[in-house]
């Protein structure tokens, strides 16, 4: 029970440091709570609360490997159309997109994996691990 | 080099209000890297949901004193002195618009000048606790 409960730790914390989550999300709280469960898992984390920010960040020097986004955010561009500029303009991030709208899923093939809401942060970092890391956690 | 803070000190909370992503970003990996945890609120009105969170604990708030959000730095700060005046609060900003925001609002408070000097930023979230924890126990 005690390796079940541990097993988030597997894969050095150096692996999991060197890569890099961008949590997109416009609900202070769930971006708290998910960048705190994902810093646990030994990721780096920075955040954005809405497209406009990511891209800044993304347009900067820092280096990303993950964003993990809301479809519903303020602003002119929403989590599905930052998904799809990304599959255009950055196709070696992996995407993560999420919404309390299931039928949301259908509608975006190939230009990411989709998390229905509500989820727990753990089965997200879960999602996030197995993009990251792949293999190397099997 | 960041000097490690002893292990058993109490790991504190700093609520970092800034509109600006790449400074927010920027100050909130150096304050994670320094030992605090760091809450990241885009604008005012974040800042008041997480504070309204009272099973939240909040150190120190360090504000920018933009307006972006329904409140300016300077309201909010009002708010907490306040309300919850047990929380230290940091206002930081350019001399001109502090200097303009503090005429109208006549609010006096811990000023820091942007762009930020993360040194600095840490020295005063220090210095604030350390007071705070001299004048509780």
């Amino acid at each position: 029970m005690l390796d079940k409960a541990l097993s988030f730790l597997d894969g050095s914390p150096r692996e999991r440091a060197q890569h890099t989550v961008l949590v997109v999300e416009d609900e202070v709280i769930i971006r708290m709570m998910l960048s705190d469960v994902l810093r646990r898992y030994g990721f780096r984390t920075i955040e954005a609360r809405d497209a406009h920010e990511a891209i800044t960040l993304l347009q900067s020097r820092v280096h990303v490997d993950l964003v993990f986004t809301d479809v519903r955010l303020p602003g002119s561009i929403d989590g599905l159309a930052l998904a799809r500029f990304l599959r255009q303009t950055r196709p070696e991030l992996q995407v993560i997109v999420t919404s309390g709208d299931a039928s949301v899923g259908n509608s975006f093939d190939g230009v990411g994996v989709f998390l229905p809401k509500p989820y727990n942060p753990h089965q997200a970092a879960g999602r996030v691990e197995e993009l990251l890391l792949g293999d190397a956690q099997r | 080099m960041i000097a490690a803070k002893p292990l058993d000190a109490p790991i504190q909370t700093v609520l970092l209000v800034e509109d600006e992503v790449i400074a927010r970003m920027m100050l909130a990996e150096y304050l994670r890297d320094c030992g605090y945890k760091v809450i990241e609120a885009a604008h005012t009105d974040e800042a008041l949901v997480v504070l309204q969170h009272t099973e939240i604990e909040v150190g120190v708030v360090l504000c920018g004193i933009s307006k972006t959000g329904s409140a300016g730095g300077f309201a909010l700060s009002q708010w907490i002195r306040s309300s919850r005046p047990w929380r230290q609060v940091i206002l930081a900003g350019n001399h001109e618009r502090s200097a303009d925001a503090a005429d109208e609002l006549c609010q006096a408070g811990p000023m820091l000048s942007k762009p930020y000097e993360p040194k600095v930023v840490l020295d005063r979230i220090k210095l604030l606790l350390a007071t705070r924890s001299k004048t509780t126990t």
